[in-house]
């Protein structure tokens, strides 16, 4: 093999597990993690939590440390994002306009925020959440507001919410559909946690669309929904979902659909060009359709499936989805794919503290939800990964011990 | 700084030094230490950064909380007496030596 190695795009969650992999593996060409931004890969979950709280500071949200990648030989190549690939040379142009060989490319460029487009969104006071500085944007905001409205009802959203809730701010959060986490929670979790905010004096306005930024020297002032309402404010934050970045992988022709097409072991179509991690979208087979996912889960063990294919080792990527959030200081974990299901009963009381919701799909348990209970998610876990469905009845049973559904 | 010496899966010994403050699991992660996942980034959702501390220690660790205890009832090596989570442990001066023994599995 020639000294070009593997060159990894992107430097967020998936990148650094390919990266490490790759090392863990004993890989022994070279190995090149470029990211857009300046500085050492850092965590981005923490961002919307401990970091945007004033719990943590930079150093804690490092990912590894700078001695990690010295000892590891991984190369790192800072705020200098590629611009361009030309596959059949093997070769990529960085913004700087650096070239670099590469013998096998691996995409994991994440996500590409949504941004609101409607009157007065590039106004001053009006901020997003998904790299370091913009939540160091929010920060500082938040010090000299009094009042935030939060636009999207989705984690982004909720966990934004919470933390200016915490931080003393009179909080409102418009949500487009009637329901919170719409697209990927059941309505028990929704209520609850609706219910759980409103207890922290959170405002909500959901099935209401926003019109208008309102603005005084170019700075926010109000949001005005299309139902006329104007909430005033001195701060609004965004978060109305992203979409995979696909666009370096369809600049060079790969198969996209929402999402960089991969197969089953990360390659996408393009022999020497795998992809890990938001970009992508892949059959699972715990699924009946190709999925995207969002997650440090999938972005860590996506990549380290990609890091295997590249050592030769055979499998597939069947690892069961999970996700986390943190809503004040209550847990909602999630284990499986929860699309198209027809069947959900609840483990608990959906008005207590604690409770999981199970979720079938023509008898067959495709997900479990959960509040505060993390034995009951480490177990779904397990039931997944092994393809066992407890009975709807023995699911809401209390007696029932999940752990006799396992096959022995 | 305090100096802790984690021991991998495959017996090597690993000696990092991390700030009060911090836990043991982000301690061992930033330096990449072998036999730690932290799939969940430290909130104690995962148990995937098991680890048995030294007997010598035990007793100065603050009791662990509900959650700690059912989630270790979960996770994939044996627990042990001396099991904790290490997202849950943070780190003190007194800790100065500790030696942190990694399971063989966490997945």
């Amino acid at each position: 093999m020639s000294e070009a190695g593997v060159v990894i795009l992107g430097n967020g969650h998936a990148g650094v597990s390919v990266a490490e992999q790759l090392r863990r593996k004993k890989y022994q060409s070279a190995v090149t993690l470029i990211g857009a931004e300046a500085g050492l890969p850092y965590q981005r979950p923490p961002l919307s939590k401990q970091y945007l709280k004033g719990e943590w500071d930079e150093a804690r949200l490092l990912q590894r440390n700078a001695e990690f990648y010295r000892n590891n030989d991984i190369r790192l190549i800072a705020a200098d994002p590629v611009i361009s690939i030309d596959p059949s040379a093997h070769r990529l142009e960085l913004k700087s306009g650096a070239t670099l060989p590469w013998d096998k490319l691996v995409l994991a460029t994440g996500s590409r925020l949504q941004k609101l487009e409607i009157p007065g969104a590039d106004a001053e006071g009006v901020v997003y959440l998904q790299n370091r500085e913009q939540a160091e944007a929010l920060k500082s905001a938040m010090r000299s507001a009094r009042r935030a409205v939060v636009i999207g009802g989705g984690y982004i959203g909720l966990e934004g919410a919470a933390a200016l809730a915490l931080a003393g701010l009179d909080v409102t959060l418009v949500n487009r559909s009637s329901e919170l986490l719409a697209r990927s929670a059941s309505l028990p979790v929704a209520h609850w946690t609706q219910r759980r905010h409103e207890n922290q004096g959170v405002a909500f306005r959901l099935g209401e669309q926003v019109a208008e930024i309102r603005t005084a020297d170019n700075r926010v002032s109000g949001v005005r929904l299309a139902n006329g309402e104007v909430l005033e404010t001195d701060l609004v934050l965004v978060g109305i979902g992203v979409k995979p970045d696909t666009d370096l992988a369809e600049s060079i022709g790969l198969a996209c659909a929402d999402g960089v097409l991969v197969d089953q072991q990360g390659v996408t179509s393009h022999p020497d060009i795998l992809a890990a991690g938001d970009c992508t979208r892949f059959n699972h087979p715990l699924c009946g359709e190709a999925i995207h996912l969002e997650s440090i889960q999938n972005a860590v063990e996506q990549g380290k499936r990609v890091a295997a294919t590249l050592m030769g080792e055979e499998g597939i990527y069947d690892a069961v989805p999970w996700f986390w959030s943190d809503q004040y200081e209550a847990k909602l974990q999630i284990a499986g794919i929860a699309q198209g299901h027809d069947l959900e009963v609840i483990r608990g009381d959906e008005h207590a503290e604690r409770f999981s919701v199970f979720c079938y799909a023509q008898r067959r348990l495709v997900a479990v939800e959960s509040i505060n209970a993390p034995a009951d998610h480490m177990l779904a876990r397990q039931l997944l990964k092994a393809g066992a469905s407890p009975l709807p009845d023995d699911a809401t049973n209390p007696e029932f011990n999940l752990r006799s559904a396992l096959p022995s | 700084m305090v100096n802790l010496i984690f021991v991998e899966p495959s017996g090597a010994e690993r000696e990092v030094a991390a700030p009060e403050g911090w836990s043991l699991m982000e301690a061992a992660f930033q330096n990449g230490v072998d036999g730690i996942e932290a799939e969940c980034g430290g909130s104690c959702t995962c148990a995937t950064c098991h680890v048995y501390i030294d007997e010598k220690f035990i007793d100065r660790l603050e009791p662990m909380g509900s959650n700690e205890d059912e989630m270790l009832d979960c996770a994939a090596a044996e627990r042990r007496d001396n099991s904790r989570l290490s997202c849950q442990i943070e780190i003190k001066a007194e800790f100065e030596g500790m030696v942190i023994q990694t399971p063989d599995t966490q997945i």
